[in-house]
C-alpha cells in the first residue's frame, strides 16, 4: 500500500511527463476505439439498410419482357406458402413545377415507384401526415422539405403538350424509409427523386396500363422454401415468360469502394497506437535514464530487479488506467462525431446505431497492453541498472546505423511489396522503409544540412552535429510524419489519376437508358430514328444470385450484360471483351470482371454457378477483364443469356448523339417506353467525380489527422529533448548563447524532423504511385503517373510548418527556465 | 574595482519559508586577483558565483561589474556580457555529450558567431596549452574526469574573457590531476593575467590563490590576502572550523 502511494506521489511529482504519458495512452486507445467503432458502425449501417431495402421479401416474380400483367399479384398471392404479395412498377419522368413555388423549379426527375399495396405491412410506411388514397402521391420527409410541400399540394410533370401538364396531389408524408433511396443518397438533382404512388395512377402516367415489373412475395416462414419456389413455378407455368428469383439483399454492394475507406481508418488507428507506443516508450526511457542513478544507489541498498521493475510498472499501471478511461471518453466522442459526418457524405437521413461496445473491450485492451509493452524495454533496462552506474557520469550517446541486416531486410521488404496487388502491400513497403529509414535520414539529413545552416546560421550547424549523433530520439517522429506525408501524397496522386480518368471519358456525348421493358427491335428502330440519335446499341443488363466460393452463406448479386455489344462508353472494355469473342461462342461460357473473379475464389477453367430463371446454371469461367474501380459485372453470349439463362431480351440502350442533355429530355418526356433510370455520360461522370471527390475528402481528412497525432509525437520529441538536455542548454545560456539562440538551435532541429519526414514522405509517397501505376494496382484500370505538385507543396509545408509549431511549446518553455536551476537538473 | 557586490541578499523559498542563500554579502575583488572562496556546505558559495557571473540576480542589494549594476542589464544585455567577459568552470564540467571537444570548446566562439577560421585556430591553440591537441574529435564520454574538467576550463577561455569563475575545478579529481589543474590556473594567472575566483573546499587547493575569502551563513567571515596575512594561519582556522 506503502509504494502505491510513493508511486503516486512520483507521478504527481513530474506531472509534464505524466501529463504526456496520459495523453499517449489517450492517443492510442482513443484512435484504437474510433477506428474499430466506425468501421463496425459503417458495416452495421450498410448491412442494416441493405437488409430493411432489400430483405424484406424471400421471392421475386419477374417477366423476361419487362412488364406482366398485374392481376398475377392476386393469383400468387393465393399460392399455398405465400404470406403476401407487393407489385411494382417503376419509371422516371421529369418534374416541371411544384405548386406555390415561386421560383423556377430546377430541372429534376422523379423516379414513381408503383405499388400495389402501399400500406401492406412488409413495406412497413409510416404516416407521419395525411393518409394513403387511390390517386395521391405519397413522399417522405426528406423530400417534403426539400420541396417545401406538405399534404394537399400538387406537383406538374412535364409533358409532351405544354398546356395540359398532369399533376399529382400529395396524399401522404411518410417517415424516411430505407425504401426510398433519398434519405441514403447524397442530395444530388443528378439522381431522380424516389415517390410511391399507388399502382392505379401509373396507368395515368404511362402506357404501361395494367401492368407491373415486378411481383415480391413473402413466405410463410412455416413452408420450407424450395416447397415454396416449386408452388409459385408451377403457379406461374402457364407464362413462359415469367420466371422466380430469390430476393437477395447483397450487403457487400453497398460496402463497395468503401474498402478503401476502412483501410485509411485502419492506418491513422494503427498510427494512432503506434505513436501512442512510442511516446510511452520515449517519456519512460527518458524518465528512467534520469533515475537510473536512484535505482543504482536502490540496488546498492538492496532492492532487486524485479521490485525496481515493479516500482515503474506500478506508476506505468495507474497511469495507463487514467489514460484508458480518459481515451474511451475521448475515442467515443471522437467515433459519434466522425461518423455522423462521414454518413453525412453518403447523405444517409436514417437512423442508425453506434456499435461500440467491441471497440470499448478493444480499446480497454490496447490501453493496458500497449503502455506494458511500449515500457518493457526502458523497465528492463532500468532494472538491470548496474550499482556501479552512480559512478559514471555521461551515457555513451554517440550511434550509427545499426548492422546491414536492417538495410537488407527492409530493401527486400519494399521490393517485395512491389509484388502485392492489394493495398495491404503498404505494410511491407513501410515496414521496409521504417527499417532503412536510419540511412534515408542520413542521406536526406547530408542534403538538406546547406538550407538548414542558411536559415539558422550557426545554431543550426550546431543542432545538425548534436541530431546527427542522437538520430534515434528524432528517427521515430521523423518516421511517423513520413508515413503521414507519405500517405497524403499517394492519396492525392491516385486521386488526381481517377479524375483525370474521369475527365476523359466524360466527353463521350451518348445516353444511357435502362428500359423497364424488353426493347423490341421495332423499338430500337424507333429510338434510332430520334432526332439527334446517331448511333444506337443495345445490350441486356440482369442482376442474378450466386455465391463466392469461401463464404457459402453470403449471397451476392452479378449483374449479367451480353458481351456482343460495343460499348461506345468504354473503348478499352470493347476491344478487352473482343478478345474472349471466340471462347465466349461456346455455350455456357462467362468472362469475369476482376473484382468479381476474386471475390469469387476461383480460377480460369473452374465453373461458377450463377441462379437463373432456367435454374442453377454451371458457366466456365474462360477470363477476365478490369473495369474501373467498383465493378459487379459478368458477360456471356447472347446465345448463353437465350438458351441456358433465359434472359433473351436487351434492356439497355446506349444512345451516341451531339446534345445528350437534349436527348434525355425528349426521351423523358416520350413515355411510351417506361424508362428505369437515365444518365448522360457526363452525368455519369459527374456522380462519379463528386463520390470520388467525397471519399477522397474523408480519406484526406484522416490522414491529416494522422499528421496531427504525428505533430503531437514530434512535441514529445522535441518536449523530452529539451527536457533531457536540460542542463545542457542551461550550460549554453551559462556560456552565452541568448534565448533567442537556444531557440534557433530548437527550430532548427524540428526543421530537419519535418524536412527530412517531407523529403522521405514525398518520395515514397510518388514511389508506391509509380509502383502503382505499373503493376496497374487497380486491374487494367489506365491510371497515369501524376505528380501533385499541389500536394508536395502543401505536404512540404505541412511536415515543416507542423514540426515547427510543435516544437515551439518546448522552444518556450526551455527559455523559461532558469539557468541556474537547469544547471542542478537531474 | 573589477568585482563589487553591495549589500547582496539572495532569498529563497524553500516550501513557503524564505530562505537567505546570501545576506547581505559585501565583497570587492581587483583585476588580476586570483581569489578563493571556502566556506562550510551550504555557505552560499555557489550561489555568489552564480551572482557575480550574471546567471542569476541578487534579490536585494547590487552585483557592480566595472561600474555597471548587473540588474539594469536586459536579459539579452546580460548573456551578451555573459559570452564576452565571463568564463565559467563548472564542478561537474557541464560538458555536450553530444559534442565532440572541439566543438565544446568552440561553443562560446560559435554562439558569438566568430569565423570559422578564427574559431579552428583559437581552439586548436586552447586545446594544445591543455594538453589535449589529440582528443578534439573525440566525444566527451571517452575522457577521463581530469581531461573533462580541462575541456571545461578550455571552453571557459575559448572567448578571452576578462575573468575565470571556477566551483570547485578540482572537486571530482583526484590529487594529481588535482594538482594539474590547479598548476594550470596558476599558470593562467600568472602569464596571461586573468583573474580567477575559485569555490573551492579543499585547504591545499586554497594554497594556490592569492587571498582567500570565507563565507559562511550567506556573509563573509573572513577574507585574507597573501601580502597582508598569512593565508596559512586562516587555513588552519578553517581547518580547526571544519573538524568541528
Ligand atoms: N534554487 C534554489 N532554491 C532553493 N534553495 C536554494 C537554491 N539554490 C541554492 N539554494 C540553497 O541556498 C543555500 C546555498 O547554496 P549554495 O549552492 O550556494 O551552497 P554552497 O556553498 O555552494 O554549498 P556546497 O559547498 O555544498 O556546494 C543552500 O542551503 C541551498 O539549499
Ligand atoms: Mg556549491
Amino acid at each position: 500500500m506503502q509504494s502505491w502511494r510513493v508511486s503516486w506521489r512520483n507521478i504527481k511529482d513530474k506531472k509534464i511527463r505524466s501529463v504526456l504519458t496520459i495523453l499517449a495512452i489517450v492517443i492510442g486507445v482513443a484512435s484504437t476505439l474510433a477506428t474499430i467503432s466506425m468501421v463496425q458502425t459503417t458495416n452495421k449501417w450498410i448491412h442494416s439498410f441493405t437488409v430493411d431495402a432489400y430483405g424484406r421479401f424471400d421471392w421475386l416474380v419477374s417477366s423476361e419482357e419487362g412488364a406482366f400483367d398485374e392481376r398475377w399479384v392476386s393469383a400468387l398471392q393465393a399460392t399455398n406458402g405465400v404470406e403476401s404479395a407487393v407489385a411494382e412498377i417503376m419509371f422516371v419522368r421529369p418534374l416541371d413545377r411544384i405548386e406555390g413555388n415561386k421560383t423556377e423549379a430546377p430541372f429534376e426527375n422523379i423516379r414513381f415507384i408503383g405499388v400495389s399495396d402501399l400500406a401492406s405491412s412488409v413495406l412497413d410506411l409510416k404516416v407521419v401526415d395525411g393518409q394513403f388514397t387511390s390517386s395521391g402521391l405519397v413522399v417522405d420527409q426528406v423530400t417534403s422539405q426539400l420541396w417545401g410541400i406538405g399534404v394537399g399540394d400538387r406537383i406538374y410533370l412535364k409533358s409532351p403538350s405544354p398546356n395540359s401538364s398532369p399533376y399529382l396531389e400529395v396524399a401522404a408524408i411518410i417517415e424516411n424509409t430505407s425504401q426510398l433511396n433519398n434519405s441514403r443518397q447524397a442530395r444530388d438533382r443528378l439522381y431522380p427523386v424516389d415517390v410511391f404512388v399507388p399502382l392505379a395512377v401509373t396507368q395515368q402516367l404511362s402506357k404501361v396500363d395494367e401492368q407491373v415489373h415486378v411481383i415480391m412475395l413473402k413466405s410463410d416462414q412455416s413452408v420450407p422454401p424450395d416447397q415454396v419456389k416449386r408452388n409459385l413455378e408451377r403457379a406461374i407455368s402457364s407464362d413462359p415468360a415469367l420466371y422466380v428469383q430469390r430476393s437477395v439483399a447483397d450487403t457487400q454492394l453497398g460496402a463497395r469502394g468503401l474498402g478503401e475507406l476502412y483501410q485509411a481508418l485502419y492506418v491513422i488507428g494503427g498510427l494512432g497506437l503506434l505513436i501512442g507506443s512510442f511516446i510511452m516508450y520515449s517519456t519512460v526511457y527518458i524518465n528512467v535514464t534520469e533515475r537510473r542513478r536512484d535505482f543504482s544507489i536502490m540496488k546498492a541498498v538492496g532492492y532487486t530487479s524485479l521490485q525496481i521493475k515493479g516500482h515503474i510498472l506500478r506508476e506505468v499501471v495507474l497511469l495507463a488506467f487514467i489514460g484508458s478511461i480518459i481515451g474511451i471518453g475521448v475515442g467515443a466522442i471522437l467515433a459519434i462525431q466522425l461518423q455522423a459526418m462521414l454518413l453525412n457524405v453518403f447523405g444517409n437521413a436514417l437512423p442508425y446505431e453506434m456499435a461500440l461496445k467491441e471497440a470499448v473491450i478493444l480499446s480497454m485492451i490496447a490501453g493496458i497492453l500497449l503502455p506494458l509493452i511500449a515500457v518493457w524495454s526502458p523497465v528492463a533496462k532500468a532494472s538491470e541498472t548496474s550499482v556501479s552506474y552512480a559512478l559514471r557520469r555521461l551515457d555513451n550517446t554517440s550511434e550509427r546505423p545499426k548492422g546491414k541486416i536492417a538495410l537488407i531486410v527492409g530493401l527486400f521488404c519494399i521490393i517485395g511489396s512491389l509484388f502485392i496487388t492489394h493495398m495491404i502491400s503498404f505494410l511491407p513497403l513501410f515496414i521496409g522503409l521504417a527499417l532503412i529509414f536510419p540511412y534515408l535520414f542520413r542521406i536526406v539529413h547530408w542534403l538538406i544540412n546547406p538550407l538548414n545552416r542558411l536559415l539558422f546560421g550557426r545554431e543550426g550547424s550546431v543542432a545538425s552535429k548534436q541530431m546527427l549523433r542522437t538520430s534515434r530520439h528524432f528517427m521515430m517522429s521523423s518516421t511517423i510524419l513520413s508515413f503521414g506525408i507519405t500517405m497524403l501524397i499517394y492519396i492525392s496522386a491516385l486521386g488526381s489519376s481517377f479524375y483525370v480518368n474521369l475527365e476523359q471519358s466524360s466527353s463521350t456525348p451518348v445516353v444511357t437508358v435502362k428500359y423497364a421493358n424488353a426493347i423490341s427491335s421495332q423499338q430500337e428502330q424507333e429510338l434510332q430514328q430520334i432526332q439527334g440519335v446517331r448511333q444506337i446499341s443495345t445490350y441486356a443488363s440482369y442482376f442474378l444470385p450466386w455465391k463466392p466460393q469461401h463464404t457459402q452463406h453470403s449471397t451476392r448479386l452479378l449483374e449479367v450484360n451480353s458481351a456482343e455489344q460495343s460499348f461506345i462508353v468504354n473503348q478499352d472494355l470493347t476491344s478487352e471483351l473482343a478478345k474472349f469473342t471466340k471462347l465466349l461462342e461456346s455455350p455456357n461460357t462467362i468472362v469475369l470482371d476482376a473484382e468479381v473473379y476474386r471475390e469469387w475464389g476461383g480460377k480460369k477453367g473452374d465453373t461458377f454457378k450463377l441462379e437463373t430463371p432456367n435454374g442453377i446454371k454451371e458457366l466456365v469461367v474462360v477470363g477476365t477483364v478490369g473495369w474501373g474501380m467498383a465493378n459487379n459485372n459478368g458477360f456471356v453470349s447472347q446465345r448463353t443469356l437465350e438458351e441456358s439463362i433465359g434472359l433473351p431480351h436487351d434492356n439497355m440502350a446506349i444512345l451516341e448523339t451531339h446534345n445528350p442533355t437534349l436527348l434525355k429530355e425528349t426521351l423523358l418526356a416520350k413515355h411510351d417506353m417506361p424508362i428505369k433510370s437515365i444518365e448522360t455520360m457526363s452525368e455519369i461522370m459527374f456522380l462519379s467525380q463528386q463520390q470520388l471527390q467525397k471519399t477522397f475528402g474523408i480519406i484526406n481528412l484522416v490522414v491529416y489527422l494522422s499528421i496531427f497525432i504525428a505533430a503531437i509525437g514530434i512535441t514529445n520529441t522535441m518536449f523530452m529533448n529539451t527536457v533531457e538536455y536540460a542542463r545542457e542548454l542551461g550550460m549554453m545560456r551559462a556560456v552565452g548563447f541568448t534565448r533567442w539562440q537556444i531557440v534557433k538551435l530548437l527550430l532548427s532541429k524540428a526543421f530537419m524532423i519535418g524536412a527530412i519526414a517531407a523529403v522521405i514522405g514525398i518520395l515514397a509517397g510518388l514511389g508506391s504511385m509509380y509502383l502503382t501505376v505499373i503493376q496497374g494496382y487497380y486491374l487494367h484500370l489506365p491510371l497515369q503517373f501524376i505528380v501533385p505538385w499541389k500536394d508536395v507543396f502543401v505536404a512540404s509545408a505541412t511536415g515543416i510548418g507542423i514540426s515547427l509549431l510543435a516544437c515551439l511549446l518546448p522552444a518556450y518553455r526551455a527559455v523559461k527556465w532558469d539557468i541556474t536551476y537547469t544547471m542542478k537538473y537531474e | 574595482m573589477m568585482i563589487v557586490t553591495r549589500q547582496v541578499t539572495k532569498t529563497f523559498l524553500n516550501g513557503k519559508e524564505p530562505f537567505h542563500a546570501l545576506h547581505q554579502l559585501n565583497i570587492e575583488i581587483k583585476k588580476g586577483e586570483f581569489v578563493a572562496i571556502m566556506g562550510p556546505s551550504g555557505a552560499g558559495k555557489s550561489t555568489l558565483l552564480q551572482l557575480i557571473g550574471g546567471l542569476d540576480l541578487p534579490t536585494e542589494g547590487e552585483v557592480l561589474i566595472d561600474d555597471i549594476a548587473m540588474h539594469q542589464l536586459s536579459e539579452k544585455e546580460r548573456t551578451l556580457f555573459r559570452r564576452r567577459n565571463v568564463g565559467f568552470v563548472f564542478q561537474d564540467y557541464q560538458l555536450i555529450s553530444t559534442l565532440t571537444v572541439e566543438e565544446n570548446v568552440a561553443l562560446p566562439l560559435e554562439a558569438d558567431n566568430v569565423s570559422r577560421l578564427e574559431i579552428k585556430t583559437r581552439v586548436l591553440k586552447l586545446l594544445t596549452l591543455m594538453g589535449l591537441e589529440n582528443k578534439a574529435q573525440e566525444l566527451p564520454n571517452v575522457l577521463s574526469g581530469g581531461q573533462q574538467q580541462r575541456v571545461a576550463i578550455a571552453r571557459a577561455l575559448a572567448a578571452n574573457p576578462r575573468f575565470l569563475l571556477a566551483d570547485e575545478p578540482t572537486g571530482n579529481l583526484d590529487r594529481k590531476r588535482g594538482t594539474e589543474i590547479l598548476q594550470l590556473l596558476t599558470k593562467l594567472h600568472k602569464e596571461e593575467r586573468h583573474t580567477i575566483i575559485m569555490v573551492t573546499h579543499d585547504i591545499l587547493a586554497a594554497g594556490y590563490a592569492d587571498r582567500i575569502i570565507m563565507i559562511k551563513d550567506g556573509t563573509v567571515q573572513s577574507d585574507t590576502t597573501r601580502e597582508e596575512g598569512d593565508t596559512d594561519a586562516v587555513l588552519a582556522s578553517f581547518m580547526a572550523e571544519y573538524k568541528r
